[in-house]
């Protein structure tokens, strides 16, 4: 029986990864900024050993100032070395850590004691298709490595309440945690802290004084970065501006109204992490960060949900709901404290104790009816979730979010290969950085990249995280546009339609050479070709 | 809803029904049907057992939440929602099966995007979610920021008035929760609350739930 369900778990693990890979490297159909920096990333470590600023090995990438944490760019090497720079190998390492995530899902469902055994497999596959997992277990940046490796720690830690000697791997996981993604700095620390405080005396000593060590080794880099700008960059992101406009806003002592303010803005954060409108209806305000008409869970799952959350809630006192509420209270403060109102990145780690909440409800329904009743619901529902991500993923996705993917330009940097005599001035004004797109794409030689930036910030790498998108290489200028200037230059002006309008084409005497579309047919790009001799006769060039 | 007795309920139900800016809206708006809010919650909170008249009570509460809202049609599509749905259909690859030497050809684009059923369901599930927004209620919509919600409870209440949803499920009080919440939320799933005084259908859910709570820590105290 354990081996007929262990060689079931690796069949959807097996499934898991074909789905996950499934058309990995067409859709989402661009590169988002972010994959593209880490993608490219991977690409000038494989080739020089030095990242795109010519910084050897960095502990945190200088990623347009967001100094990332390294993990996802020192994995990406491989793909990229076996596979070359492409969609596909920036991609793989989320996926493969998405379909890994299955055997984690599956421990804990199993260890729970919470549900069946008998429905598990139905609830793994329903993991792979629920949209949180699937759209980020797509996405080629670090986000869902740091999930997982966290999602693994935790398992580990829980673990280790049976078997005392697993407390010291997932002590590890957890440390290495850190270095795979941002929210990981916060949370993991934050739940070794719980963890400790709420299983203090069933923990192994030996183990954990043996693994608090090696994750205090571990931790060596970041110490190392402490005092830098790169260990403490997201502060910019904490709403203090908003704590100290509303404090006008409560009636209670001056002494007493930043406080409440600060209580405010927090839990009304807090509040819409729970919120079933947020969680099975609206998506993440940010287009690039959610599926067309798809929240992070499907609809329906509001009724397992709320099930589960009862059943958790009067149960709470047993280790494993003590456990989930850990891992609720932690993944959920960091999110908190930006100013997002609904961040599916930053809250990612909430994905498994909600999907667990779902479990437990759906498990309650199973007890409810017959095995078979159950599994043609279960079919019905699956079905239907199916057919709704396959059109908000695999059809609207690629139409409505193209833009916010990147999309346009990979043939905007097969333009410009095409036409190597020619300048191309890329405007900056509306555009998220282009430098690194088209790096990507025209796969640049990483020494040119390194040799166009400030020399500056190899020698203070970790403390300038003032981003410049402003980068000249090969025949591109990535940069804002100077009409006064520009116009009396031969070269190609590059632009949104907004940037390059028809009535700036006329005031500059500007002649379209071709415009790049989304599938919708929307523009994206504009091109254009200045005409110095008509723009300025006497010869200001 | 038991650990008071009847006379020590009646100061508590009036300062839960009226500590909160909710009912003063509707009274300033509206006086027939803020009345018809508080007799209806002080009679769920006094006299919980009396379903037949709370349920004409309810009935009525209804009617005026139909009345006063601006219903909109669950199929009809404005002009900018059918440029979408075009959009939407031309999304969509050829899609067909080969079976031997036939091809059979599928049309979800029409059987998805141009089915009046699935555009109703979606609607529904909109007015539903809207409706079960948590933050519209305690922080006035904040983060989100939609211009049409407003205050209705204070921040504060909202651990009270969680523990009280969790009292009254403990407490298996399904045929309440039936009445002043499902029901009501029902309606509005297909009407919508597109209205200058919101959900106020559920107005007495929200008022028995905080009172639940606020019951079980006065309890918690004197122990």
């Amino acid at each position: 029986m354990r081996n007929l369900n262990l060689t079931l778990v690796f069949l959807i693990f097996l499934v898991s990864l074909f789905t996950l890979t499934f058309k990995l490297g067409l859709i989402p159909n661009g590169i988002y900024v972010d994959e593209g920096v880490s993608g490219y990333n991977a690409y000038s470590i494989l080739k020089t050993g030095k990242d795109e600023y010519g910084k050897d090995f960095p502990i945190a990438f200088r990623f347009f100032g967001s100094y990332s944490p390294p993990l996802y760019v020192y994995l990406t090497v491989i793909p990229v070395y076996l596979t070359g720079l492409n969609e596909f190998s920036i991609r793989i390492v989320s996926a493969v850590a998405a379909s890994l995530m299955i055997f984690v899902v599956y421990l804990f469902l199993k260890t729970g004691g919470l549900l069946k055994n008998k429905i598990i497999p139905f609830l793994l596959l329903l993991f792979i298709i629920t949209p949180w997992n699937f759209f980020y277990g797509r996405a080629g940046y670090e986000l869902y490595l740091g999930f997982f490796l966290f999602s693994l720690g935790v398992l580990l830690c829980w673990l280790s309440l049976r078997m005392g000697h697993l407390l010291l791997l997932g002590l590890i996981i957890l440390s290495i945690a850190t270095y795979a993604s941002h929210p990981q700095i916060y949370s993991a620390p934050l739940f070794v802290l719980g963890f400790l405080t709420l299983f203090y005396k069933k923990i192994n000593r030996r183990f954990l004084i043996l693994g608090l060590f090696i994750s205090l080794l571990i931790q060596i880099p970041h110490i190392i970065i402490l005092n830098t700008k790169a260990f403490i960059n997201k502060s910019d992101l904490f709403y203090l501006d908003e704590i100290l406009r509303n404090t006008q806003n409560f009636p209670v002592p001056q002494i007493l109204s930043i406080p409440v303010s600060f209580i405010y803005s927090f839990f009304s954060r807090i509040v819409t992490y729970f919120s079933p409108e947020s969680l099975f209806f609206f998506a993440d305000p940010d287009p690039q960060r959610s599926i067309p008409e798809l929240s992070v869970f499907y609809n329906w799952m509001v009724v397992p949900f709320l099930t589960g959350l009862f059943i958790w809630l009067k149960n709470i006192k047993g280790n494993f709901e003590k456990l989930l509420l850990l891992i609720v209270i932690v993944s959920v403060i960091p999110p908190s404290l930006t100013r997002d109102p609904f961040s599916t990145q930053r809250a990612l780690n909430l994905l498994l104790p909600f999907f667990i909440l779902i479990c437990l409800g759906l498990s309650r329904i199973y007890d409810f009816i017959k095995f078979k009743m159950f599994a043609v619901i279960y079919m019905v529902v699956f079905g239907i979730s199916l057919i709704l991500l396959w059109r908000s993923y695999f059809v609207l996705l690629p139409a409505e979010r193209a833009i916010s993917w990147g999309y346009g330009y990979k043939q905007l940097a097969e333009f410009i290969s095409k036409n190597p005599e020619t300048e191309f001035v890329i405007d900056q004004s509306r555009l998220k950085p282009s430098y690194i797109e088209l790096a990507f794409f025209q796969k640049t030689d990483p020494r040119i990249i390194q040799s166009a930036v400030d020399t500056k910030i190899q020698q203070n790498y970790y403390n300038l995280n003032e981003f410049s998108p402003n980068y000249k290489f090969a025949n591109i200028q990535t940069r804002l546009i100077d009409w006064k200037t520009d116009g009396c230059t031969n070269q190609v002006l590059v632009g949104d339609e907004l940037i390059l309008s028809p009535d700036q084409a006329r005031e500059h005497i500007l002649t379209e050479i071709h415009t790049f579309s989304d599938p919708r047919g929307y523009p994206i790009f504009k091109l254009f070709k200045t005409n110095p001799d008509k723009k300025c006769p006497t010869g200001q060039n | 809803m038991s650990s008071l007795k009847n006379n020590s309920k009646i100061p508590s139900a009036f300062a839960v029904i009226f500590s909160n800016f909710w009912i003063y809206k509707i009274l300033d708006e509206n006086l027939l049907i803020g009345i018809l809010l508080v007799v209806i919650s002080f009679l769920i909170i006094v006299k919980p057992k009396q379903i037949y008249i709370l349920f004409t009570c309810l009935l009525i509460l209804l009617f005026f939440q139909f009345q006063t809202t601006h219903v909109k049609s669950l199929t009809l599509l404005d002009n900018d929602e059918q440029r979408v749905q075009q959009e939407r259909i031309r999304s969509y690859p050829p899609t067909y099966v080969n079976v031997f030497s036939k091809t059979l050809w599928f049309k979800p684009e029409i059987w998805i995007e141009q089915n009046n059923f699935i555009v109703a369901i979606s609607r529904i599930e909109r007015n539903l979610f809207n409706t079960l927004d948590i933050n519209q209620y305690f922080f006035a919509g904040f983060p989100r920021n939609n211009p049409s919600d407003f205050q209705k409870y204070i921040f504060i209440t909202l651990p009270i008035f969680a523990i009280g949803i969790f009292e009254l499920l403990k407490k298996k009080q399904y045929v309440l929760l039936f009445l002043i919440f499902l029901i009501p939320i029902i309606t509005l799933a297909f009407i919508g609350y597109d209205n200058q005084l919101g959900p106020f259908s559920l107005f007495p859910f929200f008022i028995i739930a905080i009172f639940s709570g606020f019951e079980l820590l006065i309890e918690r105290l004197k122990r």
